[in-house]
């Protein structure tokens, strides 16, 4: 709990960013990953970014758990994997350290897993929703579309649609997508949200989540968010910037309160790679819209309603936690 | 019963006779102490021009009820300088045929 409000963080990666992992008939492999390395140095905060961590490795499911449960005070947090064999022999986040996680600490880690329909194939993809789901107990799954050359669309209805089915008949009604902060030197227009319109209104017994507010297609991410019921967005390591930017931050939330509403925006760390979540955590707490913002362009200030939604309410919902029932089950523990 | 409840529902839903005129729509959540908290549906949902709506039709509306004392809209609000800044505009304007030339 931070000064009273359940904490829920949305994404966590436990990584596997060795070189080991590292596919050797990709000359771009090396590039990418120092790419994602630097992207995440770029977020990180002093004590995480000193070299005392190395985060070229494969994380352990301890050493996550260390970072986001014990330095940082977060209450749950969802456990994704990270569906990207473009560099990564067993992907950028394994579907079995994810789960390892989650069943380490199952009463504060959700696993939610992944699948890729061009790089596994429609039925390998299919195949693998049924045992991540039965088997290893995803209660959500992530999706990434974009890719260096093999990105597809999530409003496909050959390769997207059947997976989505697939999910409601598995009892799964929260599907996310990474969008926007594209990694390597993936296309930027895959990254684009606008091709989850038509799945959201295809689905709408599925909910849809945006992660990353799609930077830099913002602009998208929030009209689109404001219309659609089923579609929630994510801020997924976007509070890193609250210390480093500041005003970008109060401005893309401003403007996301203005027009999404705290009922709809969760938080996500993404740790490991953005270091541990508790400078941000407090930063964000501190947070205020100021008054040129809320005079000039209307953005209303912060309430304590909004932190808890961002911080855990909203994802809460979504995933069916009874969040008075789960901080009275971890205060017993 | 309770009286206030029924009147806020009450008024609920002749505003959504009002923004159903241009397929817009009103619904509320709930009524706890004094606050009622709102959501817009139908194309109303995800309009720009929401707050317009709040401040020179929805919340006057609402207010006007014995016992309310605030109005909150869930998706969409904006900050309390707008709101007095649209308020004051409305105020000024208020009165009809103002300007019709003598």
């Amino acid at each position: 709990m931070l000064d009273g409000t359940f904490v829920f963080d949305n994404a966590i990666h436990c990584y596997d960013m060795s070189d080991g992992n590292l596919r050797e008939d990709r000359a771009d492999a090396r590039y990418s990953r120092d790419l994602l390395l630097a992207m995440g140095a770029g977020g990180r905060w002093a004590g995480y970014n000193d070299g005392s961590i190395e985060f070229k490795r494969r994380w352990t499911v301890e050493e996550l758990y260390e970072l986001v449960f014990v330095d940082a005070p977060t209450d749950m947090a969802m456990v994704q994997v990270v569906p990207i064999f473009d560099w990564f022999k067993d992907s950028f986040a394994p579907v079995l350290t994810q789960y390892e996680m989650a069943k380490r600490y199952p009463d504060r880690v959700l696993f939610c897993g992944g699948v890729d329909p061009l790089y596994q194939g429609v039925d390998a993809a299919l195949e693998q929703l049924d045992w991540q789901v039965k088997e290893l107990g995803a209660c959500s799954i992530k999706f990434y579309n974009g890719h260096v050359d093999r990105s597809w669309s999530c409003d496909d209805r050959e390769l997207a649609y059947p997976l989505y089915e697939r999910c409601l008949e598995l009892g799964i009604t929260v599907v996310q997508f990474h969008k926007g902060i594209p990694f390597g030197l993936m296309d930027l227009e895959a990254m684009k949200p606008n091709d989850l319109q038509r799945p959201a209104r295809d689905f709408p017994e599925l909910n849809f989540v945006i992660h990353h507010l799609a930077l830099p297609y913002f602009e998208e991410a929030v009209w689109i968010a404001a219309r659609f019921p089923n579609i929630y967005l994510s801020l997924a390591s976007n509070l890193n910037f609250t210390l480093i930017a500041p005003r970008v931050v109060q401005q893309q939330l401003g403007q996301l309160l203005q027009m999404v509403g705290s009922e709809k925006l969760c938080y996500a760390s993404d740790a490991a790679l953005s270091g541990g979540p508790a400078p941000y955590l407090n930063a964000f707490m501190e947070l205020e819209i100021p008054e040129d913002l809320r005079d000039g362009f209307g953005y209303p200030q912060i309430t304590r309603r909004d932190r808890e939604n961002i911080l855990g309410l909203t994802f809460a919902r979504l995933m069916g936690i009874d969040v008075a029932e789960k901080v009275r089950e971890l205060a017993a523990v | 019963m309770n009286s206030l409840l029924d009147a806020v529902a009450s008024r609920v839903d002749e505003l959504g006779v009002v923004l159903g005129a241009h397929a817009g729509g009103i619904e509320l959540l709930e009524l706890a102490g004094g606050t009622a908290r709102i959501r817009y549906t139908g194309m109303c949902t995800g309009c720009p021009l929401r707050p317009l709506t709040t401040v020179s039709t929805v919340r006057p509306a609402l207010l006007e009820l014995d016992g309310l004392e605030s109005v909150e809209i869930e998706g969409s609000r904006i900050s309390a300088e707008a709101e007095a800044r649209l308020a004051a505009a409305f105020a000024r304007t208020a009165s009809r045929g103002q300007y019709a030339s003598s």
